[in-house]
């Protein structure tokens, strides 16, 4: 009865959830404990987590179109793309990857658009860094050659003139 | 339509389409925190909901990056109380069965501190892909959201303590003109004998002891007490006390007396403020 997405869900194991754990500190510099929650990995290798409570529900006759909160894609080379949900659990502890934006540019880059940031002293090239402005942590894109190569989704973008 | 609910209600005033209705989403941002801002672009009133704001402001407010961010969620004042009457804890496995586009869903998440499970049901893909966008942005980890229709959720063989019928409805409350215009006898008829069917389905899905809210933004007697009279006289359902100020649920419609529980019931008048809203919560 699930929908092809949910079939894929592996729930992981600790050892599994230590190493995305690590991946989140080598390339954020911060500790974060994903083993407060129940931790799924899809066949795209995209990481959802969810309350642990959820483990003690009866799946099997329920059609199940989603569980939980998408937190980011693992990508290549020990790399992570996080979603914007996953910036803001992480952005408050990360010590690296983190480029300030300015508030026009924050706009700018809610729009979809490639921005330079003001700050981006501990950010490598070519890997995913989080944006912040001010208290805010915006999501996370590509930072290349000293620019942020944008690449928010669709979903995630202020769509119209308003701020 | 007006006339029948002047008939109800006597004079009513619909909602004001200059105030923003605002709800903290205090899973990511606490509501002192989210009044600066709302403060900093409009006139703010707290509303009795210690996280609810009416905002006067002539930005877009659903096109602003905190909307986007996830802070803050256009709901109106009404649409508030269902959760509050239900009134989630964190740990609670809770079934929401018509959740979209999840304004009360991610109420009641914040409200849960997003722990324990909370089934949100919905059954068409446009919705769900709503329902799913909102809790994403509002940062909710203890929900599973189903594709199932509401009337066999109960054939999944799940048990809840606490069930959120928020139904399907005419959305007469909203006082859209639109919505008035085209709602026919009809409608409200068959609007009822939908959510009839829901309540059903709620109901075996209710452990004993356990509570539901049903509610509508709908001013129909047809879709409101006649169902809370049908919960009670069919379904053996205990009408509970809920303690909002707001008008009293009718005691009898088109020479039909309902069971004295339907008065416990309440009607949230429109006004400026609020949409009509229509709120019971009942024990198996």
């Amino acid at each position: 009865m699930q929908d092809e997405k949910v079939r894929s869900l592996e729930v992981l194991e600790s050892e599994q959830v230590k190493s995305i754990e690590k991946i989140v500190e080598k390339n954020y510099g911060a500790a974060f404990d994903l083993k407060q929650f129940l931790v799924m990995k899809t066949s795209e290798e995209k990481i959802w987590i969810a309350s642990k409570d959820i483990a003690k529900v009866d799946f099997s006759k329920i059609s199940v179109n989603s569980i939980g909160l998408y937190f980011g894609k693992l990508k290549r080379n020990n790399k992570i793309n996080l979603s914007t949900e996953g910036c803001q659990m992480i952005g408050k502890n990360a010590k690296k990857n983190v480029a300030v934006v300015d508030k026009d540019s924050a706009e700018r880059f809610l729009r979809g658009n490639d921005v330079i940031p003001i700050e981006a002293a501990e950010c490598e090239n070519q890997n995913f860094v989080i944006l912040k402005c001010g208290e805010d942590f915006l999501g996370s894109s590509l930072f290349v050659d000293g620019k942020i190569s944008n690449i928010l989704p669709k979903s995630r973008r202020l769509l119209d003139k308003s701020l | 339509m007006l006339e029948r609910y002047e008939k109800i209600f006597g004079k009513m005033t619909a909602p004001s389409k200059n105030i923003w209705h605002v709800r903290a989403n205090t899973i990511k941002m606490p509501a002192k925190d989210l009044e600066k801002f709302l403060s900093s672009i409009g006139t703010v009133e707290r509303m009795e909901h210690e996280n609810g704001f009416w905002v006067c402001s002539e930005k877009n407010l659903s096109k602003t990056a905190e909307h986007l961010l996830g802070y803050f969620f256009l709901q109106n004042a009404s649409s508030m109380l269902p959760p509050l009457a239900l009134n989630p804890k964190a740990g609670d496995m809770l079934l929401d069965m018509c959740a979209s586009p999840g304004a009360k869903t991610t109420q009641m998440a914040a409200m849960m501190k997003n722990e324990g499970v909370i089934i949100a049901n919905d059954v068409t893909h446009k919705r769900l892909k709503a329902l799913r966008g909102n809790l994403q942005r509002c940062g909710v980890s203890n929900a599973i959201v189903t594709k199932m229709h509401g009337e066999d959720f109960w054939k999944g063989g799940l048990k809840f303590e606490k069930i959120l019928l928020d139904a399907p409805c005419t959305g007469t409350g909203t006082m859209n003109p639109r919505i008035l215009h085209q709602t026919s006898e009809n409608t409200v008829k068959m609007f009822s004998r939908l959510q009839k069917k829901l309540l059903e389905s709620a109901v075996r899905c209710l452990d004993v002891e356990g509570t539901i809210v049903y509610s509508t933004c709908s001013l129909e007697p047809e879709e409101n007490e006649e169902n809370v009279d049908f919960a009670v006289t069919q379904l053996e359902l205990t009408v509970e006390k809920i303690d909002f100020s707001s008008s009293n649920a009718l005691t009898e419609w088109n020479r039909k007396e309902f069971s004295p529980q339907v008065a416990k019931a309440v009607r949230v008048k429109p006004d400026e403020r609020h949409e009509g809203f229509f709120i019971c919560k009942m024990r198996k």
